[in-house]
Parts: C-alpha cells; structure tokens; sequence
C-alpha cells in the first residue's frame, strides 16, 4: 500500500482522492495506473485492465460512470512527475519516461518534435502510463537455487514487458552484495533508466546491498566502461541490453575479468533468437545461463533456464 | 509637556523622512539580491540542470539571499507538495512588500514564477535573461530614484521637524 500511495502521490488531487479509496488488498495488485486524456483511468493488474468508478469502486466493466482524466490532470500530473522542473527531465522526456521518487516510472505519449539527429521534444503530451515500483525482497531465490555459484558466470534475464526482470534483476544485486551468496561481492550497478537503484537526488530508493556502486543515468556502454576503469567490480549488473555498443562493452568487461548480470527483453525463446544484437551479446560468452520468465501474469516466475551449451547446442 | 510634545512631533517627522529615505535603499539591495538569484539559478540550470526545489532550496542558504524573505516561504510551500507557480506567486503575495518589491516587481516575478520550469533547459535559460535584464534596469533605475528621493525625503523630514518646532514652541 506504501508504494501505491507513494506513486499515486504524484497524481492530481481529484484522481488521488478516487484512488485513495480502494481497499488495500486491491491497490497491492495494481501495478499501473493510465491516464489518458478525456478516457477513462485505467489500473492494470498483472495482465488485465480494469477502471475505477467516481466512488471509488474497482470494476471491470467499463461505463459512463467511470473516472475520466482530462487534459488538465494530465498537465498537473506531467508538472509533478517532474518535480515542476522540465528542464531537468528534458533528455528523459524526449526518451519518453521519468523516474520518479521511490523507483516509480511515468511513460509519456504525445506529439515528437524531431530533428535529424532525433527527437527534440514532447509536446501535447496525452497519455501517461504510471508504472508501480514494489521491491520482492527474495524473489531471486530461485535463480540461486537453481543455478547456485554459476550465477558468478553471467546470467541475462528475459521475458516480455512486465515480466518482473528489473524486480528479479534489482533482487539479484541485493542478494549478491549482502552476502547471501556466500560473498559480499562488488557489484555495480550501470542504472541507465534509473529503474534498478530508483535514485532519487543521488540516493538508491531501493535496497540494494552495501556493497554496490549505482552509476546513475550513464548510457549503459559508456557506464560499463566506466565502471571497469574507475571501480573494480566484480559484477556488472545492467537493464535492456541489446545495441552494439551494449555488445563491445561488455567484450571490454569481460577481458577484465567482470562477469555480468544483465535483462533483455524477449516474450519467447523464438523472439530472442531471432534478435540479432542478443546472438552477438551470446557469442561474447559473457553468459553462462539465460532465464526466460513467464508473462506479467506471475511476474518474476521462471519460466525455463538455458545453459549457454543448451543454448548454442540449438543454434 | 508643551516641550516633550514638540520633541517627540520633530523625531517623528525625521524618522519618517530617514525611514523614507532607507527604503528606498533597501529596494535597491534587495532587487540587486533579485538579479543575484536570477543569475544563481542560471548557473544552476546551465551546468547542472538542477530542479526548481534544488534551486530555491540551494537559494534560502545562501547569505546574500536572505533579504528576500519569499523565498523561505515559497520552498515550505513546495516542498508541502503545491505546485511551484502556486508556492511562488504565493509567497510572493504574502512577503513581496515586505521585500519593499512594489506591485510591479511582484507581478514581473509572479508572471517568471508560471514560465519557471515549464521548458526545455535553452529555454529556461533565455526565460532567466529576459527577467535578468529586466530586473537590472528596475535596479539601476531604483538606485537612481533612491539617490535623488533619499536626499529629498531626508531633507524634507528635518525641515518638516524643523516647521513643526516653529509652529509649536
């Protein structure tokens, strides 16, 4: 409920006071909330849609008695995601999410101002997806169960959006820094999106062990070189790898010696071979084992493990 | 008590004229504070992007800030969560005459306070020049009229006591 109440904190005040209203075992499951403007606020739970009703009541079916958002609580919801400050939160916008205080992520559709060298602004922005953050404080429980010291050698999480594997990913740098794997290990953290740490003014909102580094916002290539130059880790954790850049990076960590945890994103076992960057990331050997997860139905809950033998036996 | 009377009409007639006089000078200090923090935030904004929170914030510390006695109330009333036009335009309302600003100044500052961190960072930064200049000038031109006024009101303070003692004893 304290992360619910915290994400829907920076929502405007007639649609926080609706929300305010569900009981607590319902919020718990909520792990979006979408605001779309003169449409109906939908909550998604795991992978289904509902709306609230103007008193509050949490339905599946969709009336004219359903909670609308208009283009005004999309400004005001916009104006405090970014702590009233779009300056600061320009690049992130252009990028299309802001991370707010307490890991909470806002994805934002509007119009694309573009240039040649990319976007240069959102304008008329008119949809907001409100992404809850929640911590699962030992979900990566299986992975040691299952893969026990090899998790040492280089692990890359896969499955479809809202698959739980920056939750799995964040509970894998927790583990492995607090010595639950045997070792306090030396883990950095290359938070590109700010979604693993959640930093807010420099200060990881998640637990993430005493014995890891966050390189906050850095582009994941250049944090990754980073990292190896200035702080001697002995793991390297990052989220949605895939681009060349991402590939020859991590080439770079692991002639010295790093092994890397990282996520991609893939619904099926098909979907990752067919993705050429994810064959060449494979090719480096930088991962003994790929975790594929189940849908958003049972987020975090492995699917299949594959060895990086099982895995290049069938290519 | 005929004496005491008139004394106590002389003190009041050069305290109004010296408190005239010192107002306009503490105007002039307080709108130089203004253009300090107009160029602060610039600063602040150019090289480290920082939030509107972190620069009011950063502000109320900062010793050549404290003349402007919005600035405190405006952070509290941010950091409770209201939006930044509002703790702004707010603060300003309650403190801006006791900053000696005059309607003017606050309503230039007001309109500034619902531009402030509605854009990208170039055009915060353009928004932070145009009021900088704008500032500047109300600056130098209340130095000017703080120079000319203070004489006056000072003078006419001491010949006001100077009338009354007259006409009294």
């Amino acid at each position: 409920m304290k992360a619910f109440a915290q994400a829907v904190g920076f929502l405007p005040e007639n649609i926080r006071a609706v929300l305010m209203c569900l009981p607590e075992q319902t919020a718990q499951r909520i792990s979006e909330v979408r605001l779309r403007a003169n449409q109906p606020v939908v909550l998604v739970t795991g992978a289904s849609s509902s709306f609230i009703t103007i008193s509050g009541r949490f339905t599946r079916i969709y009336s004219d008695n359903v909670m609308r958002a208009s283009p005004e609580d999309i400004a005001c919801a916009l104006g405090a995601f970014c702590g009233y400050s779009v300056h600061s939160c320009q690049q992130s916008i252009n990028r299309g999410f802001i991370t707010l205080a307490g890991g909470h992520r806002a994805g934002l559709c509007g119009t694309a101002v573009s240039s040649r060298d990319g976007i240069l602004s959102l304008k008329d922005i008119s949809c907001l997806n409100l992404r809850i953050a929640r911590q699962f404080i030992g979900c990566s429980k299986p992975v040691f169960e299952a893969l026990g010291a090899r998790v040492l050698c280089g692990v890359l999480l896969c499955g479809s959006p809202s698959s739980g594997k920056t939750t799995l990913l964040r509970d894998l740098v927790r583990a492995l820094s607090s010595g639950e794997a045997g070792e306090y290990y030396k883990v950095c953290v290359v938070d590109e999106r700010s979604e693993i740490a959640a930093c807010s003014a420099g200060v990881a909102q998640m637990q993430l062990g005493p014995n890891t580094d966050v390189l906050n916002a850095y582009p994941k290539s250049e944090g990754i070189l980073s990292a190896l130059r200035s702080m001697s880790p002995q793991l390297i954790v990052c989220d949605e790898v895939g681009s060349m850049d991402d590939v020859q990076a991590i080439m770079s960590g692991l002639d010295s010696g790093v092994s890397f945890i990282a996520a991609a994103h893939a619904g099926s076992e098909e979907e990752l071979r067919s993705r050429t960057q994810i064959r060449r990331l494979m090719d480096t050997r930088a991962f003994s084992s790929i975790i594929m997860l189940e849908s958003a139905a049972c987020p975090t809950r492995i699917k299949r493990i594959y060895t990086y033998e099982e895995w290049s036996g069938k290519t | 008590m005929k004496t005491v009377g008139t004394v106590l009409v002389m003190s009041a007639c050069m305290l109004a004229g010296f408190f005239f006089a010192s107002a306009g000078e503490l105007r002039v200090r307080n709108l130089r504070a203004l253009c300090l923090l107009l160029s602060a935030m610039r600063r602040e904004m150019m090289y480290r992007q920082s939030s509107l929170a972190e620069l009011i914030k950063g502000a109320c510390e900062r010793e050549e800030m404290k003349k402007l006695a919005f600035l405190p109330v405006c952070c509290e009333l941010f950091e409770s969560g209201e939006p930044f036009a509002y703790a702004w335009r707010t603060s300003l309302e309650q403190k801006g005459r006791l900053c000696l600003l005059n309607g003017e100044d606050i309503g230039l500052l007001c309109a500034f306070g619902d531009a402030l961190g509605t854009t990208d960072c170039e055009g915060q930064l353009s928004l932070i020049d145009d009021y900088s200049e704008i500032f500047s000038l109300r600056s130098v031109q209340a130095r000017e009229s703080a120079g000319k006024y203070g004489k006056l009101c000072r003078s006419l303070g001491l010949l006001a006591a100077a009338g009354a003692a007259i006409i009294l004893i």
